[in-house]
């Protein structure tokens, strides 16, 4: 109950305000039950507790006080100590739920921020697993005895135009922008291939998706992008500030593919790559133009919710569209499957005329010691080392 | 490569102090180690606030999806009220 009933907190400006908003009551009959009681029908409500913001907390916990120095919740390790920065040791949860798991006795977590320094580490074999490597790792660990690569999902990168600020206010310079695309020469730059390992869509579901709807690419048009440019009074082209991760995976070659795709059309991007940490604290949120990487929601209501209804707290393109405010509101209001698809096909299908975003799909990519057996992650983004084994 | 070797030498020297536990522990134990590379993601810093972070359950989730077979978990993800994954190209670069 403490769980849910602290979404609620405006101290807090919880993440999930708006997806627990709906709540009109929640009562625990006995020790293993939660019974809630929503205001209005929310057929994927279930699918909010996915997230990997919504873990479960006691209300023991005093979070004000000792935010995350001492964490606890319900999962399979729990934290034994904590260096800010530099590692933390968690050790089995003997009273885990699921008998049998996890597996190992310790999980040790060191924070390497330099990727080279990570695959260092698991080369000289002091670690067993290194999330988020590149293309040119994965095919470098390849080559080598004794690693392999996991692939266990897409995630997206979201190249966000924003709605609220020049040059892309105006839609036409949106989609002259989407006119210089290349699709095939992205996913080439990403080290894969369109329609196998890399997707490419402008919406916010991804491919994968069941509601995903398919909508021919527009084609790359540059006498098109530059007639758009100038009906929206740019007749000499225009430069834009385009701000992105540097150094997380697929960022900078996205970054400079895109800028070599938009030149011709006379959309100059000023690019500014900077440390995952430095482009979220500092520059995420408020830029002209952003490549940030977006994990996939299981139910994609939630990232709508999240970032493209006009009062969502990730909402990165500043997108403020009455209609699509409204469709997302239906989707997650709609009981009947059928009716539900048909407010995801008419939202695709604006965003794919006057949205305020591309979206490519990358591979995640995890290399392992060949130590490893049994990696699990799933579509919800976090990974299931209770299953995991050290040969 | 310089650079990352001194980073290397640092944080593992950095972390030898919290796993200190001797080689004969280390044998005995199965032991995970993972170098997690996103800054500030799991630490302290710009996620307060949102019950995130290293939060014991950071590991425990409703939906499992098998990377081997791309099928989805529990029976009620099947059911038709909510939103179905396909498996297939996801599982691209699997060993």
């Amino acid at each position: 109950m403490y769980t849910l009933e602290r979404t609620q907190d405006p101290d807090i400006g919880h993440l999930k305000a708006q997806d627990f908003e709906n709540l009109e009551k929640i009562a625990t009959p006995d020790d293993h039950t939660v019974v809630i009681t929503l205001k209005e029908a929310a057929p994927t409500f279930n699918f909010i507790f996915t997230d990997y913001n919504m873990a479960i907390l006691s209300s023991d916990y005093d979070y004000a006080s000792k935010g995350e120095s001492a964490p606890m919740g319900t999962g399979p390790f729990k934290l034994e100590k904590l260096v800010p920065k530099e590692s933390a040791l968690l050790v089995k949860n003997s009273d885990y739920w699921a008998e049998g798991l996890p597996k190992a006795d310790e999980l040790r977590i060191y924070f390497v921020p330099d990727i080279d320094s990570s695959v260092s580490l698991l080369e000289a074999g002091e670690v067993d697993i290194v999330p988020q490597i590149s293309p040119i790792i994965k095919k470098r660990l390849e080559s080598m005895d004794g690693f392999k690569v996991v692939s266990p999902y897409q995630e997206s990168r979201f190249i966000a135009l924003a709605d609220d600020r020049e040059p892309f206010s105006d839609n036409r310079v949106r989609l002259a922008f989407k006119y210089s695309m290349d699709p095939e020469i992205l996913a080439k730059a990403c080290q894969g291939t369109l329609g196998e390992t890399i997707f490419y869509n402008e919406t916010p579901i991804v491919n994968a998706l069941a509601q995903y709807k398919k909508i021919p690419f527009r084609g790359r048009d540059i006498d098109k992008a530059k007639e758009l440019l100038a009906e929206a009074g740019y007749p000499d082209g225009l430069s834009v500030d385009f701000f992105y991760a540097s150094d997380h995976p697929y960022g900078s070659d996205i970054a400079q593919t895109l800028k070599e795709l938009a030149a011709p059309a006379g959309i100059e991007l000023n690019l500014k790559g900077f440390p995952r940490d430095i482009y979220l604290s500092q520059h995420w949120m408020d830029g002209p133009m952003l490549l940030t990487g977006w994990g996939v929601r299981v139910d994609p209501s939630m990232l709508l919710m999240l970032a493209y209804h006009s009062e969502g707290p990730w909402n990165e393109s500043h997108i403020d569209n009455p209609r699509i405010d409204e469709l997302i509101e239906k989707i997650r209001g709609e009981v009947d499957p059928e009716v539900r698809q048909t407010y995801y096909d008419e939202l695709q299908q604006i965003f794919h005329e006057e949205g305020t975003v591309i979206n490519l799909q990358v591979p995640y990519l995890v290399g392992v010691s060949d130590a490893v057996t049994d990696y699990r992650q799933p579509l919800t983004m976090l990974p299931q080392l209770e299953y995991t084994t050290i040969k | 490569m310089k650079r990352s070797i001194m980073l290397c030498t640092v944080f593992l020297l950095a972390a030898a102090t919290v796993f200190a536990g001797g080689e004969q522990e280390t044998e005995e134990k199965m032991i995970i180690r993972v170098a997690e590379q996103v800054p500030n993601l799991i630490t302290p810093g710009v996620w307060d606030g949102q019950a995130f972070s290293l939060n014991g359950s950071i590991y425990d989730y409703l939906i499992e999806m098998d990377a081997n077979t791309g099928e989805s978990g529990p029976p009620w993800l099947q059911n038709g009220t909510a939103p179905m994954v396909r498996s297939g190209p996801s599982n691209f670069g699997k060993e």
